[in-house]
């Protein structure tokens, strides 16, 4: 079990600012939110950069600081949510340890005592008991409560809620509810515009601005397709690993045609067009 | 007739006297006649007078005594008449026509006398009196002095009957044809040909049967010995081979067995082989094809259809029609070269096939091409065959319209496939390259912004103070607007390639090779007049760059002038403007510039030495050039004829950016008052008038202002034709109307005058255009009629057994089906991690929780299923017990199934093959069943479902009926409407898929269910624009059912076409959907396949 839940959430020190970019005022509304502890709603596609954004803040706020126990001390504490993610998964639990029981904090328990920044991504794929947790934390109370320990936790000073959500292949009944909503700043991010999307690519990849640019320039002619069976457009990441793998040494024609063709569609003509697109900017 | 006596009563003294009498004379020559006598004569006795009765036994006599062997035929005679007496329309007085053309066959042959006596009286009661001579005259033919013949004769009183239902008595001539030309070779052969008869033709069709006649006499008079190994294979293509492929095929092999039996035997052995390798949706056309061959030569349609699969390996199917008419036209000329060209073995042969393995055809690369111009474009552009199409050549080149890029329909110009794909790659770059780079966005705003200045002062002047802002506004300015348009599109289709090939490495891959190719035959520019010569230029260095010419010095001045002007649009940030502004700065010299030949030299080196050494302001040198050429200072133009044209550039072709910036503002306009129709909202004045202002010289006849007040508004819908005519010609045409009468049609139109039916819109799917026809159909939500809960009560009685065990299946499949519900204060097993988690608590003094079991519940099943049913006119069609039903799709239309002339007529008519007692079941009647029998279940199990059925006729009138809706009970009322459900009319699936997709998508269930119970191909009169081709409304379907899938909903299609195998795949995709062979199973296989696809 300890082992299960070490996989369900990520907690690190960021110890160099992350590469990020600026699309639009998502720094300063971020500032702003947190300098009013304001939990925050992330949406977007996969791949657009949600990630990387929180992790860029969180250095930001917390440059290089050690925690109050003066332990090493992560900013951001992650969990991807799924299926099978119930509240105690976020909270804790006992552990048996022979015959002592161990009481162990859930990721969410950590960040809210630590005052980290817990990011709940994809928040829509965890079961609906999470929400109860979640939301105290996220309105004014800004507490915690432990039912199994008869425990409330209020929120360290700097703790903060950041969820994400993805509406592009989400179901009706994959909706975030609206009480859950509404408890939340909403920033939307959507792919970068061409010319920042290149320096993106060029920098995570290494390849020249050029390749990058025509990359890029590749990116936004296959997201006009979207409605053509392409759930979503090609995503930020892979354009950068097509750039990893030109880097490698892949031809860009066969380089698009692993990273981007065949991942994004199954449908053969829609693959021959992108082909043809691909083939029209390298 | 007249009665005698009653059954029962003992016969009149007289009577038996009689019969003693003659049964005496009888014993003494055939027992066996005297005792059919005896058997007879009681009967007989009834009905005749003892007259009668007398003569009705010499008769006897006189048949025994016509030979020594035709004492058989009078016991026939004898044993037969009772029975030919009980028909109602024989009389005594037929008793003589009857028994004379038995004494005519006992002259001959006492066996076939015999054969007749015994099978007449059938025939004349299936038949008619009348027709008895013809059928003894068919009989005859066979009867010669051979011995065997008798045998033969009497094989056809025989079997004739039993092929009568088949033939009909008119179809009997050519079947009896064909036994006598066989038995004239062998009468064994004919007897056995007429025994098998009915074993073989009764699977035929009836045209099918007409031509296996033909073939079978064409095959006798070679060599009747293939006879036998006809049939046999028949029956092979029965199984193997398609109905509507074995029509060319045996027309086909007509043509072969004219000239040679054994060839056409082999002919049609290897057929079911051949078609095997070809895809069953390519069979009939291609067959089709060898038809028409085979009238001219029956050797090339032996060669062409056993080649097939080879000509398919090497050509797709839809190359093969110009392919295989090429190779008509050798064949009609010698048929000998036909045999070798459809060998493939001719030259000609393979150098067609070449030619048509390089040609790309757009309907092939339509989809891709349109979705590599959105890619670019991020616009909805769509491409499209050119209007006027002939073949790739000067008259049909690429343009485009606002809405689509037209390209020419083939293009063979290149050497092989991928360069000729290329061409159109490149096309379709270019002309959406002008909107990619905002040709059309052209405005005299931003020319003025980007280089007033720059502009030669005549034209400054009328540029800074126009009123108008588009393209042909600003060539208006001009003294001559089509030098000044040409110049515009030349600079900007040099600035547009420009911009792709800088923007795109690859495409400049492509488009170079394309650029050579094209300018390698341009005229010398020597040949050209001094004007034409300078577009030359222009043309040369919009595209190469460059002249490669040798220039004289004249020119190389004009040269260098005019290609500085280029480089304005060479530019990675030049614009629409640019272009515009550097044609305003090249126009006053090639305007001045004369547009004939030998001229004298000294007026044009005149002109290039001002231009050369011009040492000024070049701007001013301009402004005066222009003011000379406007002014009419320039050499007359000698020549008639037009003096701009200049062969335009195939890949570049032709468009006319003024005329599309209108129709993209018409365009843009006609979306808004969509937009305000979607809303109810009516047309606003100003709306209205922008709409007139583009038919600038239009007026509002006969309707003032008043009319047009913007409150009691018009609605506008059907102006579609916008973009293609002129729309405000139609706009006009309709405001010229009376407003009042106006307003009617578009409220009527709308529907909007009826508010109690509940009406919807639905676009369908066009393949041939690749697009959605927007708001194509219309569909009505109808309630079936309110009916009693009789039907369902009974189809419950007659099931309840079955009932029972569907309930119990069901119900076991329940648990493992549920969800598991963890953590619940009471359930039926324990949940291990609560439970383990409990005992922690325990050990650490927390009051542990209760919740340590689990359950699986029955709403975390979480389903919810729609039935949509097929309820069109085929639905009627009843189902046989036993026998397969043979539902076709179209029975709706036509219904032959027992029309038979010559059989149907005459007295009475024979019954058709048997008829069910009571009147069967129709499929309506078993879909209902089947709807019965799963609700019971969904009940049983708790499944979310709704109930609906569809039909209609025509796009305008698509009707959805209401049986029951997801929230609704499956009330009284419910039960009453599924029994109030009636075959109706078509079957347009399209729309009543997508008006069921609606339903669904509002439910929010894990697992959402489109269920289709059909019983044939999607149709309707107007499902695509050819009525009996079926693709258009298979195409629009599977378009529908994708829709669903894109909305998280699994359709799945149940069908009882037998036929259904040859569409569904291409429609449903291979696994969602079922091809039910008997009817009869319909309830079972709906079950059964509900079970699995909602066990996940
Ligand atoms: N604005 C940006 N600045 C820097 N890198 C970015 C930016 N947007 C996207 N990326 C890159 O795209 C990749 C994918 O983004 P990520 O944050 O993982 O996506 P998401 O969380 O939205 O699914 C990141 O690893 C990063 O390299
Ligand atoms: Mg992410």
């Amino acid at each position: 079990m300890a082992k299960a839940q070490e996989q369900t959430y990520k907690e690190y020190r960021i110890r160099e600012e992350p590469f990020y970019i600026a699309v639009e005022d998502e720094v300063e509304i971020f500032n702003a939110a947190y300098e009013a502890r304001l939990p925050l709603l992330l949406k977007g596609p996969t791949g657009c950069g949600k990630t990387r954004f929180i992790e860029y803040m969180a250095y930001m706020l917390y440059p290089d600081e050690e925690g109050d126990d003066g332990e090493a001390f992560s900013q951001l504490i992650t969990v991807a949510c799924h299926e099978d993610l119930t509240a105690s998964d976020l909270v804790g639990r006992y552990l048996l340890e022979g015959e002592e029981t161990v009481w162990i904090d859930g990721p969410l328990t950590k960040a809210v005592k630590t005052g980290a920044i817990c990011y709940l991504d994809e928040i829509v794929e965890a079961r609906k008991d999470t929400t109860v947790v979640i939301h105290p934390l996220a309105d004014h109370r800004r507490i915690l409560s432990i039912e199994k320990r008869n425990q409330v936790i209020e929120a360290h000073p700097d703790f903060l809620m950041a969820i994400s959500y993805n509406p592009g292949y989400q179901s009706v009944f994959k909706d975030i509810k609206q009480s859950t909503r509404q408890r939340f700043v909403s920033i939307e991010f959507d792919y970068p515009p061409a010319d920042i999307e290149k320096e993106i690519i060029s920098h995570e990849s290494g390849m020249d601005i050029e390749v990058a640019a025509d990359l890029a320039k590749l990116g936004e002619k296959v997201r006009n397709l979207k409605e053509h069976g392409l759930e979503e457009g090609v995503s930020t990441r892979l354009l950068i690993y097509t750039g990893q793998l030109i880097a490698g040494g892949v031809n860009p024609l066969r380089a698009c045609q692993v990273a981007i063709t065949n991942t994004i569609t199954d449908e053969k003509e829609v693959q021959k067009a992108i082909d043809e697109l691909v083939s029209t900017v390298f | 007739m007249t009665e005698h006596g009653s059954s029962g009563s003992p016969l009149d003294s007289s009577y038996q006297e009689k019969i003693a009498q003659v049964s005496e004379r009888l014993s003494s020559s055939s027992f066996r006649a005297d005792v059919e006598f005896k058997r007879a004569s009681t009967a007989m006795a009834r009905v005749l007078s003892l007259k009668e009765f007398e003569l009705w036994a010499n008769l006897g006599f006189e048949l025994g005594n016509i030979s020594g062997r035709s004492w058989d035929c009078a016991t026939e005679y004898f044993k037969s008449s009772p029975i030919v007496m009980e028909i109602e329309v024989f009389a005594f007085l037929d008793l003589h026509q009857w028994v004379g053309h038995g004494k005519e066959l006992a002259a001959i042959s006492a066996e076939a006398a015999a054969s007749y006596f015994k099978h007449s009286p059938r025939f004349i009661n299936e038949v008619d009196l009348w027709s008895l001579d013809k059928w003894v005259q068919l009989g005859r033919r066979l009867l010669d002095d051979h011995w065997k013949s008798s045998k033969l004769t009497s094989a056809y009183f025989r079997t004739s009957l039993e092929c009568l239902p088949i033939f009909g008595l008119k179809g009997m001539e050519e079947w009896v044809k064909v036994a006598a030309a066989l038995s004239s070779h062998s009468h064994d052969v004919g007897q056995r040909f007429l025994e098998d008869s009915r074993l073989w033709f009764a699977p035929l069709t009836d045209a099918e049967r007409e031509k296996v006649l033909q073939i079978s006499m064409a095959m006798a008079a070679d060599d009747y010995t293939s006879i036998p190994k006809f049939f046999p294979l028949l029956e092979l293509h029965q199984k193997k081979v398609k109905t509507e492929v074995r029509k060319p095929l045996y027309e086909i092999c007509l043509n072969i067995a004219a000239q040679s039996a054994e060839d056409a035997l082999a002919f049609l052995e290897s057929a079911p082989l051949v078609l095997s390798r070809i895809e069953s949706k390519d069979q009939i056309h291609l067959a089709a094809l060898g038809s028409k061959l085979s009238d001219i030569s029956w050797e090339a349609a032996m060669e062409y259809v056993n080649n097939l699969p080879e000509i398919l390996a090497t050509l797709p199917a839809h190359k093969v029609p110009p392919w295989f008419e090429a190779g008509m036209e050798v064949t009609t000329e010698n048929a000998h070269a036909g045999t070798a060209y459809y060998a493939m073995e001719s030259r000609r042969s393979q150098e067609e096939i070449t030619r048509l393995q390089r040609t790309v055809h757009l309907e092939d690369i339509n989809r891709l091409l349109n979705l590599y111009a959105e890619g670019l474009t991020a616009r909805k552009l769509k491409i499209k065959k050119l209007e006027k199409e002939s073949g790739l050549s000067a008259t049909a080149l690429p343009t485009t319209d606002g809405e689509y890029i037209q390209l020419p329909d083939k293009v063979a110009e290149y050497e092989d496939y991928t360069k000729n794909f290329k061409w159109y790659k490149v096309a379709t770059a270019h002309q959406a390259g002008y909107y990619e780079y905002d040709t059309f966005c052209f405005s005299i705003r931003a020319l003025k912004e980007t280089g007033l200045g720059e502009i030669p002062r005549g034209l400054r002047e009328k540029v800074a103070r126009s009123e108008r802002n588009d393209l042909e506004g600003f060539f208006q300015m001009f003294n001559e607007p089509s030098l000044a348009s040409m110049l515009f599109r030349l600079m900007e289709d040099g600035r547009v390639d420009y911009l792709l090939r800088t923007n795109y490495r690859g495409l400049k891959r492509d488009m170079l090779p394309i650029m050579e190719h094209a300018m390698a035959e341009r005229p010398p520019l020597r040949s050209l007049t001094p004007r034409r010569a300078a577009l030359e230029m222009l043309l040369h260095i919009t595209t190469l760059g460059e002249v490669r010419e040798n220039l004289d010095p004249a020119s190389e001045v004009f040269y260098n002038f005019i290609r500085g002007e280029v480089q304005r649009v060479f530019d990675a940030d030049a614009t629409v403007s640019d272009s515009a502004l550097a044609a305003a700065r090249v126009y006053p010299l090639i305007k001045k510039l004369p547009d004939m030949k030998g001229l004298r030299r000294e007026i044009i080196e005149a002109l290039a030495e001002r231009l050369g050494n011009y040492d000024g302001d070049i701007d001013e040198l301009l402004d005066m050039l222009l003011a000379e050429a406007e002014a009419g200072d320039t050499l007359e133009d000698l020549e008639g004829g037009d003096p701009y044209l200049l062969d335009v550039l195939e890949f570049r072709g032709d468009t006319k950016p003024e005329e599309v910036q209108k129709l993209m503002k018409l365009k843009e306009i006609k979306d808004n008052i969509d937009k305000l129709n979607e809303h109810g909202v009516p047309l606003p004045l100003d709306l209205l008038k922008e709409l007139l202002k583009m038919g600038a010289e239009m007026d509002i006849i006969g309707m003032d202002e008043e009319d047009l007040d913007s409150s009691s508004g018009l609605f506008i819908t059907n102006i579609d034709g916008l973009s293609e005519i002129p729309a405000y010609k139609k706009v006009k045409e309709m405001l010229e109307e009376e407003p009042e009468t106006l307003q009617q049609l578009l409220y009527g139109d709308m529907g909007i005058n009826d508010p109690l039916e509940s009406i919807y819109y639905y676009d369908e799917w066009d393949h041939l255009i690749d697009d959605y026809r927007s708001k194509w159909c219309k569909l009505k939500e109808l309630s079936p009629g309110d009916g009693d809960t009789q039907f369902v009560e009974e189809t419950l009685k007659d099931n309840s057994e079955i009932i029972n065990v569907i309930r119990r299946q069901f119900q076991l499949l329940r648990p493992e089906m549920f969800r598991k519900v963890k953590k619940l204060e009471s359930g039926e097993e324990i949940d291990i991690d609560s439970a383990i988690q409990a005992v922690i608590d325990k050990r650490c003094n927390l009051t542990p929780s209760e919740k340590v079991y689990q359950r699986r519940d029955k709403r975390e099943r979480d389903v919810s299923a729609l039935f949509l049913l097929d309820v069109s006119a085929s639905t009627d069609e009843e189902v046989e017990k036993n026998t397969p039903a043979l539902p076709t799709a179209d029975t709706s239309w036509k219904d032959d199934k027992y029309s038979n002339p010559g059989y149907a007529r005459g007295g009475g008519g024979p019954p058709p093959p048997p008829e069910p007692s009571k009147k069967g079941k129709r499929i309506i009647d078993i879909e209902k069943e089947a709807l019965i029998l799963m609700a019971e279940a969904l009940e049983s199990i708790g499944d979310e479902y709704a109930v609906f059925g569809f039909s209609g006729y025509g796009r305008d009138n698509v009707e959805f009926f209401t049986i029951k809706e997801f929230p609704e009970r499956y009330s009284d009322k419910v039960k009453g409407r599924i029994g109030a459900i009636r075959p109706q009319r078509s079957t347009r699936m399209g729309p009543a898929i997508r008006h069921a997709i609606s339903k669904l998508d509002k439910a929010d269930s894990r697992l959402k269910l489109l269920i289709l119970l059909s019983d044939g191909y999607p149709q309707d009169f107007d499902y695509g624009k050819d009525r009996t081709s079926k693709e258009y409304g298979i195409e629009d379907t599977a378009k529908a059912l994708h829709e669903a899938r894109e909305k998280n909903i699994h359709p799945f299609l149940i069908t009882v076409d037998p036929a259904g195998n040859d569409y569904l795949k291409d429609m449903c995709g291979k696994n969602d959907y079922m091809v039910i062979e008997k009817v009869s199973s319909l309830p079972q296989e709906l079950l059964r396949t509900y079970r699995t696809l909602t066990y996940r």
